[in-house]
C-alpha cells in the first residue's frame, strides 16, 4: 500500500468526483466531510475527468464505472498513468462485480457499492487515505 | 526461518564457536611446544659441541707445538687454532648473554642466553678457566711473524723462539684449564637435557589440561543445549498439536493460498467435508473451484483473489466485490445429478513484517441459511401472485369451482394424451390440433363463465398458439413443443389454484373455530370429573374440532364466511364426499339421503351450525352406526346402509333436524363400560343408569367408542360439539336407538328470528 | 423452462443423428409426464443440469435403434458395452450442445449411462417432465427433460 503520511493529509487532499449522474456527483460532494479533504472538481465522463485531472492533479478520485465517452475502467488506467500514487475509489453498483474488479486491476484502490450512505462514503474515503 | 528461531539458535552457535576457538588454542599451544623443544634441543647440541670444540682447540694447540718442534710450517695450524678459539669464545659468550655466535664450521647462529641459574653457574665456571686459557692463548693466536731462521746456524728466528715459548706456556696453561672447561660443558649438556625433559613434562600437563577443558566444554554444550533444544522441541510440538486440534475441530474450511494460487499444505479437516475430497495439497485454487462453480464465476473469483495480491488495493474496500461471498456450488453426485450447496469464502491477507505472505481463505457452508432466506423470499413473491388469484377465486361458488378444477384437470390430461399419441404425418398432426383445440376452448369458456381471469387468460394464450399452428402450411412434431410448455404452465397454474383453495379452507376452519372456543359454556369447566383423566378438555376439543372442521372445509367450502349464500351451498355435495370417503376407508357401503339442506331452506343464522352438526352426525353414523357389508348381510339387511338427514320447519315456527341410520344401534352395556373405562362415571353410577341415561353419555366430552384416534373419530369431541351447538342455539337434542336396527338423532331448534345474535 | 431452452436439448439430439447417419431423426409431439413417472427404455444416458436452473435430461433408447445406429456408424461390434457407449455418446453430444448454448450460466455433468429401468432418475421434486419422442427410421427413442 502506498502510504501517505499524516502531514500530507493534514495539508489537504484534493478530491475529484467522476460520475455521469449529476445526482450522485452532488450527493458525494454534499456527503464528503473528512478533515483535510477538499473537493476541487467534478467530471461527468472519462474524457472530462482526464482533462480536469491534468489541470488540477487531485490526490483522491471517486470513480463511476459506466459512463459515456470513456468508461471508468479506461479512465482509471489513464489517471494512474498520469499520477501513479493517486487514490481511486470505484463507486459503482454491484450488478457486475467483474467490471469493478477490472477497474481495480487497472489500478483503483477500493470499491464502494451504490447506493451508499453518507457514513459509508466517509468511512471508505478515510480507509482509502489511511491505507492498510 | 523466522526471527524467533534465529534467536533460539544464537546461543548454541556462540557456544560451538567458543569451543572451536578453544580447540584452536590447544593446537597453537601444541605447536609452540614443539617449537620450544626444537630450540632446547639446539641448546643441548651446542653445549655438547662446545666440549668437543674445547678438545679440538687443545689438540690444535698441541699440533702447533709439534710443528714447531719438527720445524714444519705452522700457519695452517695457527689458523685452525684461531678459528676454534674464536668459535668457542663466541658461543660461550652467546650462551651467557645471548647474541650471534660463529659455529665451528664458520656458520653464524643466533643463541638465546641460557636462562637457568645452574646453567649460568656452569658457564661461569667454564668461562673462568677459559679466561685463563685465553690469556695464554691470545699471544699465540696474535703472533704474526717468521718462525724459522733462513740460515741453518740458527733453527728459529728470535721471534720464532719467543713464539715457541708462548706456545709451550699456552700448552701448559691449556692442559691445566681444559679439563674444568670440558667438565663444565658436559655438565651443562646434562643440565640442559634435564631442563628440556622438565619442560616437556610441564607442557604435557598443560596440554592435557587444555584437552580436558575442551572436553568439558563440549560436554556442557551437548548437555545444556540438548536439554534446551528438547525443551523447545517440546514446546513446538505442543504448539503443533494445538494447531492440529484447532484445524481438526473448526467447522470452517481453512487454508492458505500463495501468490501462484497454490493451496498450502495444511488445511482444516472441515475442508474434506465441505469439498467432498481428501487431498488438497499441491493443488491449485482454480482446480478446487473449476468443477463446482460456473466458468464465469471462476474467472471473476480468480481475478478477485489476484487483486488481494495487489498492494495498492485496499482489502477492506473490496470485500463486497467478493464473488464467492455466497456462492452456489454443485457437486457431481455420481448419478448424473448435482448436489447444490452454498459456500461462503472469506479472504484475508496474511502479512509478516509488512510483507504479504499468504491469503487465508475461510470457507463456511451456508446452505441452510441461504435456503431459509430463499424460501422466505419465494413465499413472499408467491403470496403476492396468489393474492390476485385469490381475489378471483373468492368470487366463484365453491362447488362450481371444485367441479371446474376437476373438469379442467381431465381436459388437460386429455390434451396430454393427445400429444402423447404417436404421429408422424401431417394429417395426424392436424387432427391432434383439432382435438386439443376442443378441450382448451371449452376450458376457456368455463373459466370465463366463472370469472377465473387468470385461467381464462392462460387458456386464451393456448388457443392463440393453436390458431397460429393451424394456419401453418406444414407441421412437424417439434412445432408442438410450445404446446407442451403451455400445458405445463396451465397444469402449474391450476395446481396453484387448488393449493390456494385448500389453504382457504384451512383459513376458514381457523376462523370458524375461534367462536367455538369462545362460546364454550362455563359449566364444562365447572364439572371437572367429567373430563378424561390427565387431559385438558378444552384443548382436546379444540384440536379435534379443528381437524374435523378442516375436513369439512376442504371438501365443502373455501368461503371465508364473508358471503352468507355460499356457506351451505355445497353442503349436500360435501356430505356426499365425506360419506364416500369414510365409507371407502372403513370398507362400508352407505346410501345418503338429504332433505331440506339446500341453500335457501336453512335460515341463515343456523347455516353454520347445521353444517357442523350434519358433518358430525354423518361421520358418527358411518363410523359407529352402519356396519360392514358382511355384518349387515348376516343380520338380513341390504349391503348398503341407509343414512337420512332432513332439515324441516316445524309447525311452531322452529326447525327440526333428523338424522337416521339403519345401523347397529347403540349398545347401552358397551357405553356404560366405556364411560367407566374413560373415567367419565363410576361403576356404581353406571350400574344404576337406565338405558336412556346411558345413551346420553355419548354426548359427553371425552367419550368415544373407537379406541384409536384417527382423523375421523376417536377423540371423543364430535357429539360433544353437537351438544354445545344445540345448547347455544337454545334447542333440544333427542336420541332414540334400537340395538341392531337403528339410531335416530333429533335436534329441535327454536324459531330463527330469536337467534339474531347467535350466528 | 421455456421453449428455447428445451429446443437446445432437442437440437443436440437431432444433431447427433444427422451427423452419425444419412438419415435425420424427426421429433414427435412432445408431452408431459408427472414427477413419479419415467419413460426409460433399455439404455439411458443421463446428464445433470445445475447453475441458474436445475434438473436432469436423459436420452433413452432400445437396443434396436442403437444397433442400427451403430451399424450406420460402421461398427460391427454390437455388444452391450458398445450400446452403452453409444447412448453415452448421444448424451455427451446433447450435453456439449447445451454447454455451448447456455454458456457459463449452466453446469452440465458428465453423462451417466444406465442399463435397464433406472431405479430413480434424480430430478427436482414436484416437476413434470417433457418427453420428446425421437423417431429415427422405424425406431423410437425419447429425450426426457426435467428442468425447473
Amino acid at each position: 500500500m502506498l502510504s501517505r503520511n499524516r502531514t500530507e493529509a493534514d495539508a489537504g487532499m484534493k478530491m475529484m468526483i467522476v460520475d455521469d449522474s449529476n445526482i450522485i456527483r452532488r450527493k458525494i460532494e454534499r456527503s464528503t466531510e473528512l478533515d483535510g479533504v477538499r473537493i476541487i472538481g467534478k467530471a461527468s465522463n472519462g474524457v472530462e475527468a482526464v482533462h480536469l485531472f491534468e489541470k488540477t492533479h487531485p490526490d483522491l478520485v471517486t470513480m463511476d464505472i459506466t459512463m459515456p465517452e470513456m468508461d471508468g475502467i479506461e479512465c482509471v488506467e489513464r489517471l494512474v498513468d498520469l499520477k501513479p500514487d493517486v487514490l481511486i475509489l470505484v463507486v459503482s453498483a454491484l450488478s457486475d462485480k467483474s467490471t469493478a474488479i477490472e477497474a481495480l486491476k487497472k489500478g483503483a484502490n477500493g470499491f464502494l457499492c451504490k447506493p451508499f450512505t453518507d457514513k459509508q462514503l466517509n468511512q471508505a474515503l478515510a480507509e482509502l487515505i489511511r491505507g492498510e | 526461518m523466522g526471527g524467533r528461531e534465529a534467536g533460539q539458535y544464537k546461543g548454541i552457535i556462540g557456544a560451538i564457536g567458543l569451543f572451536m576457538v578453544f580447540v584452536a588454542g590447544v593446537f597453537g599451544l601444541n605447536f609452540y611446544m614443539a617449537e620450544r623443544l626444537t630450540t632446547d634441543g639446539g641448546g643441548v647440541t651446542l653445549a655438547g659441541e662446545q666440549s668437543m670444540l674445547a678438545e679440538r682447540l687443545m689438540k690444535n694447540l698441541m699440533m702447533l707445538e709439534g710443528r714447531l718442534v719438527a720445524g714444519d710450517p705452522v700457519e695452517d695450524a695457527q689458523l685452525a687454532l684461531r678459528r676454534a678459539a674464536g668459535s668457542f669464545d663466541s658461543i660461550l659468550s652467546a650462551m651467557q648473554g645471548g647474541g650471534n655466535a660463529t659455529g665451528p664450521a664458520g656458520n653464524s647462529v643466533f643463541l638465546k642466553p641460557i636462562s637457568t641459574f645452574t646453567g649460568q653457574g656452569l658457564l661461569q665456571d667454564a668461562s673462568r678457566s677459559w679466561e685463563i686459557f685465553k690469556e695464554a692463548l691470545d699471544p699465540v693466536l696474535a703472533f704474526d711473524g717468521v718462525v724459522y731462521a733462513e740460515r741453518s746456524s740458527e733453527f728459529y728466528t728470535p721471534a720464532g723462539a719467543e713464539f715457541t715459548g708462548l706456545v709451550e706456556s699456552a700448552v701448559k696453561v691449556g692442559s691445566a684449564q681444559i679439563e674444568p672447561i670440558i667438565t663444565a660443558m658436559r655438565r651443562l649438556v646434562r643440565h640442559l637435557e634435564a631442563e628440556a625433559a622438565n619442560r616437556v613434562a610441564q607442557l604435557r600437563l598443560i596440554q592435557g589440561g587444555a584437552v580436558a577443558v575442551a572436553l568439558a566444554l563440549f560436554v556442557f554444550i551437548a548437555v545444556y543445549f540438548g536439554r534446551k533444544i528438547s525443551r523447545e522441541e517440546r514446546a513446538a510440538s505442543q504448539a503443533r498439536q494445538e494447531t492440529d486440534n484447532i484445524l481438526k475441530t473448526v467447522s470452517e474450511g481453512l487454508f492458505l493460498l500463495d501468490k501462484n494460487m497454490n493451496i498450502g499444505s495444511t488445511h482444516s479437516q472441515a475442508m474434506e467435508r465441505i469439498f467432498r475430497k481428501k487431498s488438497f495439497a499441491d493443488s491449485k485454487f482454480e482446480r478446487m473451484l473449476r468443477d463446482i462453480v460456473p466458468e464465469k464465476t471462476l474467472k471473476t473469483a480468480l481475478d478477485f483473489v489476484g487483486l488481494l495480491w495487489t498492494d495498492r488495493v485496499n482489502a477492506r474496500l473490496v470485500k463486497n466485490l467478493n464473488p464467492l461471498s455466497e456462492v452456489e456450488v454443485h457437486f457431481d453426485d455420481g448419478s448424473g445429478g448435482f448436489e447444490t450447496q452454498y459456500l461462503q469464502f472469506d479472504f484475508n491477507r496474511v502479512k509478516q513484517d509488512g510483507k504479504l505472505l499468504h491469503i487465508l481463505v475461510t470457507v463456511t457452508d451456508v446452505t441452510q441459511r441461504v435456503l431459509l432466506a430463499r424460501e422466505l423470499e419465494e413465499s413472499q413473491t408467491q403470496s403476492k401472485e396468489q393474492l390476485d388469484l385469490l381475489l378471483s377465486i373468492l368470487h366463484v361458488e365453491p362447488s362450481q369451482l371444485l367441479a371446474f378444477l376437476e373438469d379442467t384437470d381431465t381436459s388437460m390430461k386429455m390434451v396430454n394424451t393427445i400429444l402423447k399419441e404417436p404421429a408422424r404425418d401431417e394429417a395426424a398432426f392436424r387432427s391432434k390440433l383439432d382435438g386439443i383445440f376442443r378441450q382448451i376452448h371449452s376450458m376457456k369458456g368455463e373459466a370465463a363463465a366463472l370469472g377465473l381471469g387468470t385461467v381464462e387468460h392462460n387458456a386464451h394464450e393456448f388457443e392463440e398458439l393453436l390458431n397460429d399452428m393451424r394456419g401453418r402450411d406444414r407441421l412437424n412434431g417439434n412445432d408442438f413443443l410450445p404446446l407442451a410448455v403451455r400445458l405445463d404452465h396451465l397444469f402449474n397454474h391450476l395446481d396453484q389454484v387448488r393449493d390456494l383453495v385448500s389453504r382457504l379452507a384451512e383459513l376458514r376452519m381457523a376462523i370458524q373455530n375461534t367462536p367455538v372456543e369462545a362460546a364454550r359454556p362455563p359449566h364444562v369447566a365447572a364439572v371437572p370429573d367429567f373430563r378424561p383423566a390427565g387431559d385438558n378438555p378444552g384443548q382436546t376439543a379444540n384440536l379435534g374440532t379443528a381437524g374435523e372442521v378442516a375436513e369439512a372445509g376442504r371438501s365443502v367450502s373455501m368461503s371465508l364466511g364473508t358471503s352468507q349464500s355460499m356457506v351451505s351451498g355445497g353442503l349436500v355435495g360435501a356430505l356426499e364426499n365425506l360419506v364416500e370417503r369414510i365409507a371407502g376407508e372403513t370398507g362400508k357401503k352407505v346410501q345418503l339421503q338429504c332433505k331440506g339442506l339446500g341453500d335457501s331452506e336453512i335460515p341463515s343464522v343456523y347455516r353454520k351450525a347445521v353444517k357442523e352438526m350434519a358433518v358430525q352426525f354423518v361421520r358418527n353414523a358411518v363410523i359407529h352406526g352402519i356396519e360392514e357389508p358382511a355384518a349387515r348381510q348376516s343380520s338380513g339387511k341390504p349391503d348398503a346402509g341407509r343414512l337420512c338427514i332432513a332439515f324441516n320447519p316445524d309447525p311452531n315456527g322452529g326447525h327440526e333436524m333428523v338424522i337416521e341410520d339403519d345401523g347397529a344401534g347403540l349398545d347401552a352395556t358397551e357405553i356404560r363400560s366405556k364411560a367407566v373405562a374413560r373415567g367419565l362415571i363410576g361403576q356404581e353410577e353406571a350400574d344404576a343408569m337406565d338405558n336412556g341415561r346411558a345413551f346420553s353419555l355419548i354426548f359427553r366430552a371425552g367419550f368415544s367408542t373407537v379406541d384409536e384416534a384417527n382423523k375421523d373419530a376417536g377423540r371423543g369431541v364430535g357429539l360433544d360439539l353437537v351438544r354445545h351447538r344445540v345448547r347455544e342455539l337454545g334447542g333440544r337434542l333427542r336420541l332414540s336407538s334400537a340395538k341392531g336396527r337403528r339410531t335416530e338423532f333429533r335436534v329441535t331448534l327454536p324459531a330463527a328470528d330469536s337467534q339474531a345474535d347467535v350466528a | 423452462m421455456d421453449e428455447a431452452q428445451l429446443q437446445v436439448f432437442i437440437d443436440g439430439t437431432i444433431h447427433y443423428f444427422t451427423q452419425a447417419s444419412d438419415e435425420p431423426a424427426d421429433v414427435g409431439t412432445p408431452y408431459l409426464i408427472g414427477e413419479e413417472q419415467t419413460v426409460a427404455d433399455e439404455y439411458t444416458g443421463i446428464i445433470g443440469i445445475s447453475g441458474k436452473r436445475r434438473g436432469t435430461v436423459y436420452f433413452t433408447a432400445g437396443p434396436g435403434l442403437l444397433k442400427v445406429l451403430l451399424m450406420s456408424l460402421g461398427e460391427t461390434d454390437l455388444s452391450h458395452e458398445f450400446l452403452c457407449d453409444l447412448v453415452g455418446e448421444v448424451a455427451n453430444t446433447i450435453s456439449g450442445n447445451a454447454r455451448r448454448s447456455f454458456g457459463s450460466d449452466f453446469m452440465i455433468s458428465v453423462p451417466l449411462v444406465v442399463k435397464g429401468q433406472p431405479e430413480r432418475i434424480h430430478s427436482p421434486n414436484n416437476l413434470r417432465s417433457f418427453v420428446v419422442p425421437i423417431n429415427w427410421r422405424s425406431h423410437q427413442a425419447a429425450l426426457v427433460i426435467t428442468i425447473e
